[in-house]
C-alpha cells in the first residue's frame, strides 16, 4: 500500500515520448489513458478546492444539504464501486461544471442559476455515483426548472414552477426516486432508456472487427456547453437513430482507415453533445474543461462524421496536453491568418486549429489512397494538407511559442512536410490551391486596413493620370484588425464541394441556389464558365464596389482564364484596391471601375 | 512548467482495465528518459475520504495551479459566425 499522496507527493509527467507521439499523430490507448487519469486528478483538485471554499461560506449554499454529505456519499460509493466513481470523474461535464462553478466562486457572482444550485450540482453527481453502485441513500439534488439531473444518467422531468428549487433522490438497489413537491418519478431498470417524467442519457455502441466504440448522446447535462449552462435539448427518436447511423459508418471509416487511431479515439472522446443540421457546415466545438466531449451538429454522412471526431478529439488531446505543459506564453491578440476561420486567431487558438486539421488531413489522405476514383477524398485531402501546413509555417516562428511549443509543431511538420509532395488528381490540387486563394483575398479584404497615406498616394497617383502607381508599401507587414469590414460568403468553397461531391450530389442547377450568400457568378465560377463569372462579378461591383466576396470572385474568374493585372491586384492586395476605389469615390465624381483600378494597382504585384 | 533535464520518476506500469473510466494506477521509475513535470499532483489513486482531507503544500500548489488557470477560459474564442467551429481553453 503506497503512502498517500499528501505524504509522498507525485505530480503527472509527460515522457517526450508520448509528447512526440502525440504530435506526430502516433499516440496510443496507453498514452491517451494517461491524459485522462491527469484529468481526473485536475477535477479532483477543483473538486476539492470548491468544496472547500464553499464550507467557509455557508451562506453561499442556500437550502442546499450540507456539502460533507456529498463528499461522504461520494466516498461510500468509491468503496462500493470505485469503477463508478473514476466513470463520474471521466464524465467530461465534471470538468465543465468544476471549471464554471469554480469561476463563479471565486468571483462571488452568480450564473445562470443562483451559485447554490451550480455548488449543489456536487450532489447530483454524487447521486449518480450513489446509483450506479446501487447504494441504499438518499439526498437532494438541484432542479433547474423543473428538470433534476442525475450527470451521465439522465433527468427527470418535474412541474415545477420556481425556476430553482431541490428534489429528493432515494432509493436502495436499483429501484431509485425522485419526488419534488408531490410529483414522484421512478427510474427505470435500464437508466438509459426513457420512462414516465424520465429521460435516459442514450448510449451509441459501435463494434468493428475487435474494435468498440461507445459514445454519449448527452443532450440533458446542464454543463455540456462550451460557456455556461444550457437547458436540455431532447433530440427526436428519428434523429437519434440518424445519429446511430452514421456514428457506426464514421467508426467504421476510421477503423479501416485509421486503425491506430481507432484504438485511441475511445479513450478521448467518449460524449457527444448532439446538435441539428446546419446547411453546408459541419458544427463543432470543444472544450478543454470537457475532456472527452465535443459540441456536434447532425452531418450530412459518415465520413464527413469521421472528420469531425477526428478533428475534435485531437482538440481534446491537446487539451489534455496544455493541462500539462506550457506550449506557448499567454497572448490573447487575435492576429494570425489561418484558413479555416474567418477572423484572426489567438496563437492558442491557431495552434489547436493546425493540429485539429492535421488529423483531418491525415483522414482524408487515408480515403483517397483506399479510393484514388474519390474526388471528394482527394479534394479533401489536397485542402487540408495546405490549409493546415499554411497555418504551421506561420506559426512555427512565432516568438510567444515556448520551447515544447515549437518541438510539438516540429512533431506534426515531420509528418505533415512529406504529405504536401504526395501525389493526388490535378483537378484536387487546382480546387484546394483555388479555395485556399479564395479564403486569403477574401480575409484580406475585411481585416486588413491599408496605411492611409498610402491609399492617399495611390489615389492621388490616379487622378493625376500617371501610368503606374508609384511603389507602395509592403502590404504584408499589416497588422490584421478583428473587426471585419465587410461580410463574407462562403458560397465558392461550397459550391465546389458540391461539385465534387462524393456521391455525386443532385445537379448543381438544382440545388445552388440553396447554398447561403450563393449567386449566379459564384455558381458560374464553380461550374468553370469563367467568362460568365466575370460578367457576373462586374455586375455584383457595379452595385456594390465594395463587396469582398465579388472583390475575390472578379480576381478569381479573371486569373483563371489567365495572367491579368486586375486578378493579381485583387488576390494578392483587395485591401488596398477597395481602400484606393473607396479614397476616389470620396474625392471625385465620376470614379472608375473597382477593376481599372485594380488593373493599375496589380502591375506592382508580381505575377 | 517544464524540467528537461529531470529524470523522470513517474513513470507508469499499468495494470490495465479496458472499461471506460478505469485508467488503472501504480506506477513507479522505470525510466531516465528525460520528461516534462507537470503541476498537476497525481491524485488519481487517492480516494474520496483522504481526498478532502488533503492539505499538504504541494496539493495547495497544484490547487492554486488549476484554479487560477480555470480563470484563462476564454470566451472571446466564440465564433462570430454561425455554423462555425469553435475551441474553448
Amino acid at each position: 500500500m503506497p503512502p498517500p499522496a499528501a505524504e509522498r507527493p507525485s505530480f503527472h509527467r509527460l515522457s517526450w515520448r508520448d509528447f512526440d507521439a502525440f504530435a506526430r499523430l502516433d499516440g496510443d490507448e496507453d498514452m491517451a489513458r494517461r491524459l485522462r487519469r491527469a484529468e481526473r486528478s485536475r477535477r479532483k483538485l477543483l473538486i476539492h478546492a470548491l468544496l472547500t471554499a464553499a464550507a467557509k461560506t455557508p451562506e453561499r449554499l442556500g437550502p442546499l444539504p450540507p456539502l460533507d454529505a456529498a463528499w461522504e456519499l461520494l466516498a461510500r460509493a468509491e468503496a462500493r464501486a470505485p469503477r463508478v466513481v473514476n466513470r463520474m470523474l471521466t464524465n467530461p461535464y465534471t470538468g465543465s461544471w468544476a471549471g464554471y462553478t469554480t469561476r463563479l466562486l471565486r468571483n462571488g457572482t452568480d450564473g445562470v442559476s443562483p451559485l447554490w444550485m451550480h455548488l449543489g450540482h456536487v450532489h447530483a453527481i454524487a447521486a449518480a455515483a450513489a446509483i450506479g453502485a446501487e447504494l441504499d441513500f438518499e439526498t437532494e439534488i438541484p432542479v433547474w426548472h423543473g428538470n433534476a439531473v442525475l450527470p451521465s444518467l439522465g433527468m427527470a422531468r418535474f412541474s415545477a414552477t420556481a425556476p430553482f428549487s431541490l428534489a429528493t433522490v432515494r432509493g436502495a438497489a436499483s429501484r431509485y426516486l425522485i419526488s419534488h413537491d408531490g410529483e414522484t418519478v421512478r427510474l427505470p431498470f435500464a437508466l438509459s432508456s426513457d420512462g414516465p417524467g424520465w429521460w435516459g442519457v442514450r448510449q451509441v455502441r459501435s463494434r468493428v472487427g475487435a474494435r468498440r466504440f461507445s459514445l454519449r448522446l448527452d443532450d440533458l447535462d446542464p454543463y455540456r456547453g462550451l460557456y455556461e449552462p444550457i437547458p436540455p435539448e431532447r433530440v427526436p427518436a428519428g434523429d437519434v437513430e440518424r445519429w446511430r447511423r452514421l456514428i457506426d459508418e464514421a467508426c467504421r471509416l476510421v477503423a479501416a482507415h485509421l486503425p491506430e487511431l481507432a484504438g485511441v479515439m475511445p479513450v478521448g472522446l467518449t460524449s457527444l453533445v448532439p446538435k441539428p443540421h446546419v446547411l453546408f457546415r459541419n458544427l463543432s466545438a470543444s472544450t478543454g474543461e470537457a475532456f472527452g466531449s465535443a459540441v456536434v451538429g447532425l452531418p450530412t454522412d459518415g465520413a464527413t462524421l469521421a472528420a469531425t471526431l477526428i478533428h475534435e478529439f485531437q482538440h481534446i488531446v491537446l487539451g489534455g496536453l496544455l493541462h500539462l505543459v506550457e506550449l506557448y506564453e499567454p497572448d490573447p491578440a487575435e492576429r494570425i491568418y489561418v484558413p479555416w476561420r474567418d477572423d484572426p486567431r489567438p496563437l492558442s487558438g491557431a495552434l489547436q486549429g493546425v493540429y485539429a486539421f492535421f488529423g483531418v488531413a491525415a483522414f482524408w489522405r487515408a480515403l483517397a489512397e483506399a479510393d484514388p476514383g474519390s474526388r471528394r477524398a482527394a479534394f479533401e485531402f489536397a485542402c487540408w494538407r495546405r490549409h493546415s501546413w499554411h497555418a504551421l509555417r506561420a506559426l512555427r516562428a512565432d516568438a510567444t511559442l515556448t520551447a515544447a511549443g515549437r518541438r510539438f509543431l516540429d512533431g506534426i511538420a515531420e509528418r505533415l512536410g512529406p504529405w504536401q509532395d504526395e501525389a493526388v488528381e490535378a483537378e484536387a490540387n487546382r480546387l484546394a490551391e483555388a479555395v485556399a486563394r479564395d479564403h486569403l483575398a477574401g480575409w484580406r479584404a475585411r481585416h486588413l486596413r491599408p496605411d492611409p497615406s498610402v491609399v492617399a498616394e495611390l489615389a492621388a497617383a490616379w487622378s493625376n493620370g500617371r501610368a503606374r502607381p508609384p511603389v507602395a508599401a509592403d502590404p504584408a507587414d499589416l497588422p490584421p484588425t478583428p473587426v471585419p469590414d465587410g461580410s463574407w460568403s462562403r458560397a465558392r468553397t461550397d459550391l465546389i464541394r458540391l461539385v465534387v461531391g462524393d456521391p455525386p450530389s443532385p445537379p448543381l442547377p438544382d440545388v445552388w441556389l440553396t447554398v447561403p450568400g450563393a449567386t449566379g457568378a459564384d455558381f458560374a465560377y464553380a461550374t468553370g464558365r469563367f467568362a460568365e463569372a466575370v460578367e457576373g462579378y462586374r455586375a455584383e461591383l457595379a452595385a456594390d464596389p465594395d463587396r469582398p466576396a465579388s472583390l475575390v470572385g472578379l480576381g478569381l474568374a479573371l486569373s483563371a482564364r489567365g495572367p491579368h493585372p486586375a486578378a493579381r491586384a485583387l488576390l494578392h492586395c483587395p485591401e488596398l484596391v477597395r481602400a484606393v476605389h473607396r479614397h476616389l469615390r470620396g474625392t471625385s465624381p465620376g470614379p472608375p471601375a473597382v477593376e481599372r483600378i485594380a488593373a493599375w494597382i496589380g502591375q506592382l504585384v508580381p505575377g | 512548467m517544464i524540467k528537461a533535464g529531470a529524470p523522470e520518476i513517474g513513470y507508469y506500469w499499468k495494470i490495465f482495465d479496458s472499461r471506460e473510466g478505469i485508467d488503472t494506477v501504480n506506477s513507479f521509475s522505470a525510466s531516465t528518459e528525460p520528461g516534462i513535470e507537470s503541476e498537476l499532483i497525481d491524485l488519481d489513486a487517492v480516494p474520496f475520504t483522504a481526498l478532502r482531507d488533503l492539505d499538504s503544500e504541494a496539493v495547495r500548489h497544484s490547487a492554486h495551479h488549476v484554479v487560477e488557470r480555470t480563470r484563462h477560459v476564454r470566451a472571446r474564442y466564440r465564433s462570430a459566425q454561425s455554423g462555425g467551429g469553435e475551441r474553448i481553453d
